[in-house]
């Protein structure tokens, strides 16, 4: 199952670690220096740190995801693909 | 002791036939325990029809990140009063959000930076699950730096 991140971008939910809300993480330097240290790594992928970016969505591959939806609702929809995932498991 | 006061009130309520009413009592004191001190500061029980916990919350992100636990919560709850008392749990927005005096000096609503052991190791190993080791320690940073957050009461009621 994949989670929708905005736009054309679409990761499994599986492959999801981390979904951080921009606004909530402490410092902007934190968040700079993971886009930063994506960016060298050539492992970022959507718009960047724009004033339109509200969650960062970190996956085991390590690609960092910007996203222009807010964290909560990231992490509802995450919620439910799971809920159902374990669902279809709990009946296969 | 709080745990024999649980079970003395349940077998209680259970013989005046009111046990509906001291479920909710009960979630009502258990709600910091069920969504952590910060969540409980932003929101608070309502009230139990039949099955369902009605719970008010704080508009925006409050609401949001709670509801989307909701699943969660109902479970946690069942788990601690030991019956299935919640099947669902519904949250009602509240603009203007004010939060309501607990009792003083217990702790429970005041939040703290300071991560656990077991907080900072549960981090740890979501972390180890990234496979580039310069990301990873960087994402590590931010999501410790998230972690904090969520422990702490970081804006006044009313906001």
């Amino acid at each position: 199952m994949y989670v929708h991140l905005g736009g054309e971008i679409v990761v499994p939910v599986l492959d999801v670690v981390a979904i951080l809300d921009v606004r909530l993480v402490g410092s902007s330097e934190i968040n700079r220096e993971l886009v930063d240290r994506a960016v060298a790594e050539k492992r970022l992928r959507g718009g960047g740190l724009t004033p339109d970016c509200k969650a960062l969505v970190v996956t085991k591959q390590g690609t960092v995801y910007t996203s222009g939806i807010s964290a909560p609702t990231l992490a509802k929809r995450m919620t439910h693909l799971q809920q159902s995932a374990n669902a279809w498991e709990a009946e296969t | 002791m709080l745990t024999s006061l649980r079970a003395i009130l349940k077998g209680a309520a259970r013989a005046l036939g009111v046990e509906r009413a001291a479920y909710a009592a009960l979630i009502e004191e258990m709600w910091p325990e069920i969504v952590g001190a910060t969540a409980a500061a932003h929101s608070r029980p309502a009230g139990l029809r039949g099955g369902v916990l009605l719970a008010e919350a704080e508009a925006g992100m409050w609401a949001q990140e709670l509801s989307a636990q909701r699943g969660r919560y109902a479970a946690e709850i069942n788990r601690l009063l030991g019956v299935q008392a919640v099947t669902e749990i519904r949250f009602r927005q509240i603009a203007g959000w004010i939060a309501r005096e607990r009792s003083p000096g217990n702790g429970e609503t005041e939040g703290t930076e300071e991560l656990s052991a077991e907080e900072i190791a549960a981090v740890d190993l979501a972390a180890e699950q990234i496979a580039d080791p310069e990301v990873r320690e960087a994402a590590l940073k931010a999501m410790l730096s998230q972690a904090r957050w969520r422990k702490r009461i970081v804006r006044p009621p009313g906001r």
